[in-house]
């Protein structure tokens, strides 16, 4: 449990710093709280890193999605209870929107993707792994695919417009 | 791994590319690191999307096709046919142009139109302030009625400005006559005090009935008139009046006023009368002050105003 403890905590300061870039020091305060408290409510069987993190995204961007919504419909911020979260499928009209837009852009960036970035992203979309794909493109080893692969998400994010956050 | 090949992990999260390892080296780095932190929450949207089964079939569907230049998507053909210079692109251009002079025709009307009306309203706000503003209203107050009936008072003015003036015609026929015995010229006369020539005190008379209901202005008005124009002399050993500048008690003196208008003059000197008569407008009254008055104090009455004139007089010592 210590180790949970110290994950959350982490955790915690890391979605303060994200949020306050994007929604300002209180509004990222009280995210950090209410993805924490989630986490801690609804799914205190998830111990490990590999599970929290993912789940910790998932919730993190509801909630951004929420808060930008609510703010945009009354001026101003108000917590999102955790029993009205919706989680993934819901009826946000906004989060439906957003969806939408994000894929006809992926379509339109896909189609302008050269021919090894194609041909990376068919099998990664295939399910294929980086070891598959290294055997595929007959690389001399997996980094190569690693940078191979890092390009060609560079292209595809210059396309979706996120550009600038590429890291 | 090294962080910058952990880095490069982050191409593989969305699409569920990475293994088991690969993910957990990805995951760990990112608790360490922000920027990394920031870069897979923004990941996020296209992950789920990605999640999709049925959006991997059109991205698949999609990477089928041949790849697209840039001049194969709907804008671009569209830019690229407009820098063709073909005739009909210009005929095109120049259409374009026609109906956006013509659109943007009105709009300077409009402006024309405002420049105008600013101009115009900038002129009367001109005029207006540039205008000689008329001096303030005199609110009236009370009304004067003038006196019909002639009071004893105006009939005793009428009659002393007759006499008045039959004598002054009287003297001017006549030869002048000196004064038989002129009084010896002092040889040793000490030397004249400095004069103390000051200015008189005009002071407002409100005693009267009449002259309580006039208007400030009009008193003031007479008080400034008389006032400049009133000289005191004294009769030099050739027998002429002349204005001097220290006043000596053995000379003959008299003061001479000019009013600004018609009334009844009473003087006095120390408070005793020395002189009563009628003057008409600008008719000097010649008065003669006793020797070593002090004050000399000469009240006007007029029919609508008065004033009083208080001269203080300073002789020499002899």
């Amino acid at each position: 449990m210590a180790e949970r403890e110290q994950l959350l905590a982490t955790l915690r300061e890391r979605i303060v710093a994200y949020a306050t870039f994007r929604l300002g020091r209180d509004n990222a305060e009280d995210l950090a709280q209410e993805v924490l408290l989630l986490l801690e409510t609804k799914y205190p069987q998830v111990v490990k890193l590999e599970e929290m993190l993912p789940l910790a995204f998932q919730i993190i961007r509801f909630k951004i999605s929420d808060f930008r919504r609510k703010a945009a419909r009354r001026g101003e911020y108000d917590a999102v209870t955790v029993d009205a979260l919706p989680l993934a499928g819901s009826g946000n009209v906004l989060a439906d929107l957003e969806r939408r837009e994000l894929r006809l852009r992926l379509l339109e960036a896909v189609r302008h993707l050269d021919g090894r970035c194609r041909e990376i992203f068919r099998m990664k979309l295939e399910g294929r792994s980086y070891a598959e794909i290294q055997a595929k493109l007959g690389a001399s080893n997996v980094n190569t695919v690693y940078t191979w692969d890092h390009r060609c998400r560079q292209q595809l994010m210059v396309r979706l417009g996120v550009g600038e956050r590429i890291v | 791994m090294t962080p910058e090949v952990i880095r490069k992990l982050l191409a593989g999260y969305a699409t569920g590319t990475l293994s088991e390892s690969e993910r957990a080296e990805l995951f760990q780095a990112v608790m360490k690191d922000q920027a990394l932190f920031d870069a897979l929450a923004d990941e996020e949207g296209l992950r789920e999307l990605l999640a999709d089964s049925e959006m991997r079939g059109e991205l698949m569907a999609a990477l089928d096709e041949p790849a697209q230049t840039l001049s194969d998507t709907p804008a671009d053909e569209e830019a690229s046919r407009e820098l063709r210079p073909d005739s009909e692109m210009r005929g095109a251009l120049q259409s374009t142009l026609h109906e956006s002079r013509q659109r943007s025709a009105p709009n300077w009307r409009r402006w024309y139109a405002f420049m105008g009306v600013t101009a115009t309203l900038g002129l009367v706000a001109a005029f207006f302030l540039t205008r000689p503003t008329p001096g303030p209203k005199i609110a009236q107050v009370a009304q004067l009625s003038r006196m019909e009936a002639g009071p004893p008072e105006a009939l005793q003015m009428r009659e002393l400005a007759e006499e008045n003036k039959v004598k002054r015609e009287e003297a001017r026929r006549a030869p002048a006559t000196r004064p038989a015995a002129r009084p010896p010229a002092q040889p040793a006369a000490p030397p004249p005090e400095p004069a103390q020539a000051s200015a008189p005190v005009v002071v407002a008379r409100q005693a009267a009935d009449a002259l309580a209901e006039a208007t400030p202005g009009r008193v003031s008005l007479a008080f400034r008139s008389a006032a400049s124009s009133y000289k005191v002399e004294q009769r030099d050993p050739a027998g002429a009046w002349k204005t001097v500048e220290a006043l000596r008690a053995d000379v003959e003196t008299r003061i001479v006023i000019q009013f600004p208008a018609a009334g009844l003059v009473t003087a006095t000197a120390d408070g005793r009368e020395i002189a009563r008569v009628a003057v008409e407008t600008r008719d000097p009254v010649s008065l003669a002050v006793p020797s070593a008055a002090g004050l000399l104090t000469v009240t006007v009455n007029q029919a609508s105003s008065g004033f009083t004139l208080q001269i203080p007089l300073r002789f020499l010592k002899p």
